[in-house]
Parts: C-alpha cells; structure tokens; sequence
C-alpha cells in the first residue's frame, strides 16, 4: 500500500480500537490514571517534595510502559475472539501498519493522563525547554520498549486468561518495581545491579537527569540509552521472527 | 474466467494432521459456491488457504489468475473474508464497522463514509446504521460483518460458515445478503454445513469428507448422483424391516428408517403398507442433504 493508504489505516485502527472506545467509555481514561495518581498520593504523604518529583517522572514511565503492554491484549482479544485479525490478513493493510496501528490506539487511552501528569511537572517547575528533548526521547524509547514487549508476549501466548494476569504482573515488575517512581539510590548494592537490567530503569534515569534529578556522566547517559535501544531492538527483531502474519 | 483454482492441494499441519489431501478444484467466477462437509472436512483449511490466510503444505492455488503463495498482495487487493466464529466490536456503530473497515484497506475518510453509507441503504441496514453492535440481535452482527465483506467491493468474497449458529430468521437475513452481493457480481465462497442453506443460495457446490474432494457440481448435478426421487421416513418402533426393504433402499439412522424410492409406484405400495399396518410415515421429494448423506456415508463406510 501505498503511505496515504497506510496513514489512512492507521487512522481506522486508532480510531476504531482507540478513540471511538475511550469516548464510549471514558471510565478507562480514570483506571489509567488511577494507578499512578495513587501511587503519587502516598508518596506525597510521606516523603520529600524530591520524591513527589521523582514520582511524577515515574509515573509518565509507567503510563507509557503499561501503555505498550496494554498491546498484547488487545492484539491477542482481535485475533483470538473477534477474528479480526484474520480479517486483517485478507486485505490490502500490512503486518507493520496494523501492529503500528494497535500500538498507538493503546497510546491514545494513555494520552489524557500523560498530559496532565506533564502538566503538573511544568506546574511545579520541573519541566524546562532544554529538558522536554530529553523526556520525550525517554518517553517515547520507554513506549518502543514496551510495545516491542508487548507484540512479543502477543506471539507466544493465546489464551487471554493467561495475558490479563501477565500483564498485570509486568506492569509490576518493569513499572512499579525497579526505580521508576523512586531513586536508585535506595536500593542496597545488589538491587540496584538488578535495576540495571531492566529498561525501564534506564529510561527514568534519563528522564530524571534532564530535569535535573539524577546525575549522570555522559558515558552513563549514553549507556543507559543504549541498553533501553537495545532491548527495543532486540524484542521487535524476536517478536517479528516469532510473529505469523500469514500461518504456516 | 475461473475465479478460484486449486490443483493438487495439500495442507499437513505441524502435529501431523493431514487436513486437505490432494483438492483439485475450479470456481467459476460471479456465481456462489459453497463447500459442503462435516466439522473437520477441511472446509476452513482450503478456504483460509484460497484467502491467503495459510500457507498450502504442497500443490498449487489461483485466486482471479494469481499465485496465492507467490501473489499473496495482489488477491488480498481484491478478496474479503469473513472468518467463522467472528464477531463486530461491541461498542462500535454499524456504520463505523463498515466506514472503518474500508478505511483500513486504503479508502479516504470520505470514500468510506459515502461507501458505507451506500451499503447500510442497500442491505437493510440503515435503520441500525447509528446503532452500537452489542445492542443488535445475532442475525444482525452477522449481517453486519458480511456487509463489511460487500462494502469492499471485492471481486471474491470469502464467508467460512456465516450463519452458523444463527435461528432460521436470522439466517434468512443473511442469505438475503449474500444474494445481493451475488447479484451485484461479486463472486461468493462460502463453506457451510447446512445442506438447505447450500440448495438455497448456491448455484455450485462441493463437498469434502476428510480432506479429500468427494464431488462438485450444480444443485442438479447432485440431484443426479442417486438415482431415487422419493424418501419415506418411518419410526423403527413395531416395524419389520424386511418388508419395508421390498419398497427401496432403506438406511438407517438412529431411531429411524429412510426409505429411498425410483418410482411413485413404490412409494404408494409403501403407504398402503402403512396405512394398513398403522405405522406412521412422511414422504418427501430427495433434496441435497440425501445427496450428501449418501456420498459421506459411502465413504464413512469405506
């Protein structure tokens, strides 16, 4: 297909699995918003005006990370239970077009409490122009990760059972867990080796140092990018091997 | 011009289930043609193959003229499918389904609005058109996926098992549907295992029986593959099967007795025989399910 064609498909699948949904039922747009609002409450109950900080940067890490797993749900519920995706097959629309599709209508339930958590940084002052390159890379590299996780869970398991309750389990691990919503330096030694190998960890870390809340050297910064690429990389690459557009 | 060309087709899933072996077969274009068979025939294993959805094991496929292994991306232009057991999204409109859909396959906004709009009007569907899909009965989310397919205007629409599941009302909407898009040109393959569904709306058939082609043909040309005109259907409560052997061929199915007869001649011996006797008895005209009975149950035996 052609780009207009492509970018109109696109534009179905965001409307149709993303935007038509939420307006219809605007009760997901508070669950999303919920879980890191919460977390952000207590944290500003017992802890620093730093923490609350830190918190805020975390909780735009963990929208967006919950935001790309969010994907294996719905790619498995259209190709399991609706058919869709056999639908989708027998038509004009490419693998990566309708992937790329889903993964931004999960964006789109996402959208509302990405901005209002961004809008309480700038509120109290975190968020400066020089800074905003920075968080969105992170942000944006943090979704990558996450939907490229995503799209390889939706290749190995078919049971929607089993993804609701694995996906609730990683948004543990990788968002909550790890030193998303906290500093890193809280952890004793062997934890914070641990966090090192988890993205998510990487992607806070950059996004707390472009507003000045981390310290990192340059060579750190650039590793801590590269190991969030590479995980990217490498699960697309994985995820797109496994993946059978057209069964075998 | 065939619209649909299988030769030699072979499909051997990875646990070794052997699922179409060796399926030869041509589909004309513009008529419907349905593939008859019981759960686990095949049916949906070559309709999936001939749309493109599955890779055939061996053998060769042609959908309008291309290659379906090698030419995938120019019959996905010009094919729609409707995959058994699917469903519309619940909380979408009609309308939406349809605007949608044809989006997704490259329309503009504004092509698929008028398209869709179009279809609604000319499958009774305009009334629902506004209408969230959780709220519209079985027959109707049926009706809805099919105008989906319709709305594409696709040269072959591909339907695996439309109205299963579906009562006789609702199964009436979508026929009516599915003869529309016949009428408007659009070549229509659709699997069923309703044998008076396929007598009803098809002007060709199949059947499968194991993954092997037992025969294809015209509704009349089936029609001639048993020689009998008539079948009376008795209970086998206080019946003694050697006299009703005497009348025609007589099968067995559960509780029942059919009888398949050449001539009228036997079919009135056979009812005065019952009147007689007080045995109740229903006669009727052969229809396709006999056909298919016949066929399948040879080759069950087999």
């Amino acid at each position: 297909m052609r780009i207009a064609r492509q970018i109109r498909a696109l534009n179905a699948l965001v409307m149709m699995n993303g935007l038509k949904p939420i307006v219809r039922s605007p009760l997901w747009l508070v669950v999303e918003l919920s879980f890191p609002l919460t977390l952000i409450f207590f944290i500003s109950l017992y802890a620093s005006e730093k923490a609350v900080s830190e918190a805020l940067i975390g909780a735009a890490i963990s929208l967006m990370t919950m935001s790309g797993l969010a994907l294996q749900s719905d790619v498995i519920w259209l190709r399991v239970e609706l058919k869709f995706q056999d639908m989708a097959v027998a038509s004009p629309i490419s693998p990566t077009t309708y992937m790329l599709g889903l993964a931004l209508s999960e964006l789109a339930y996402s959208s509302p409490a990405i901005i209002l958590i961004l809008a309480l940084m700038i509120i109290r002052g975190m968020l400066r122009l020089e800074s905003i390159p920075f968080i969105s890379l992170s942000l944006v590299l943090c979704w990558l990760f996450a939907t490229s996780l995503g799209f390889y869970l939706s290749t190995r398991i078919t049971d929607l059972r089993h993804i609701w309750a694995l996906s609730s389990l990683l948004s543990v691990l990788i968002s909550m867990l790890p030193p998303v919503y906290y500093s890193i330096e809280l952890l004793p030694g062997w934890a914070q080796m641990l966090s090192y190998l988890v993205p998510t960890t990487h992607a806070a870390l950059l996004a707390k140092e472009a507003v000045n809340l981390a310290s990192l050297s340059l060579f750190n910064k650039l590793i801590s990018f590269a190991i969030l690429l590479a995980w990217t990389i490498i699960l697309t690459i994985i995820a797109a091997k496994r993946s059978t557009w057209r069964e075998k | 011009m065939e619209a649909v060309v299988s030769q030699d087709l072979v499909k051997i899933y990875e646990n070794g289930v052997k699922a179409l072996d060796s399926i030869s077969l041509s589909i004309k274009s513009g008529i419907v043609f349905s593939l008859l068979g019981r759960n686990g025939a095949g049916k949906t294993t070559f309709l999936r193959i001939m749309a493109t959805q599955l890779l055939p094991t061996s053998g060769k496929g042609y959908v309008l003229g291309y290659d379906i292994v090698s030419e995938a991306g120019k019959i996905r232009e010009k094919i729609a499918v409707i995959p058994q057991e699917s469903r519309p999204m619940y909380i979408l409109t009609v309308r939406e389904h349809v605007k949608y859909f044809l989006m997704m396959r490259g329309l503009s906004m504004y092509q698929a609005s008028r398209q869709a709009s179009r279809i609604l009007r000319e499958i009774g569907l305009e009334e629902y058109s506004d209408t969230l899909c959780m709220k519209l009965s079985g027959g109707l989310r049926r009706k809805v996926l099919v105008a989906m397919a319709m709305a594409t205007e696709a040269e072959i629409l591909f339907l695996d098992e439309p109205t299963t599941g579906l009562d006789p009302l609702s199964r009436r909407l979508v026929w009516d549907v599915i003869q529309r898009a016949s009428n408007s040109g659009q070549t229509i393959f659709l699997t069923t295992h309703y044998m008076d569904e396929a007598e009803k709306i098809s002007n060709e058939i199949a059947i499968l029986h194991s993954g092997r082609l037992l025969t294809s043909g015209s509704i009349d040309e089936f029609r001639k593959l048993i020689p009998y005109k008539l079948k009376a259907e008795i209970a086998t409560d206080n019946v003694i099967f050697e006299d009703i052997r005497k009348y025609g061929r007589t099968l067995t199915l559960g509780r029942r007795i059919i009888v398949y007869m050449i001539d009228e001649e036997d079919s009135r011996k056979l009812h005065e025989y019952c009147i007689l006797n007080k045995i109740p008895v229903t006669f009727s005209p052969l229809n396709l399910e006999d056909v298919f009975i016949k066929l399948v149950g040879e080759n069950e035996d087999s």
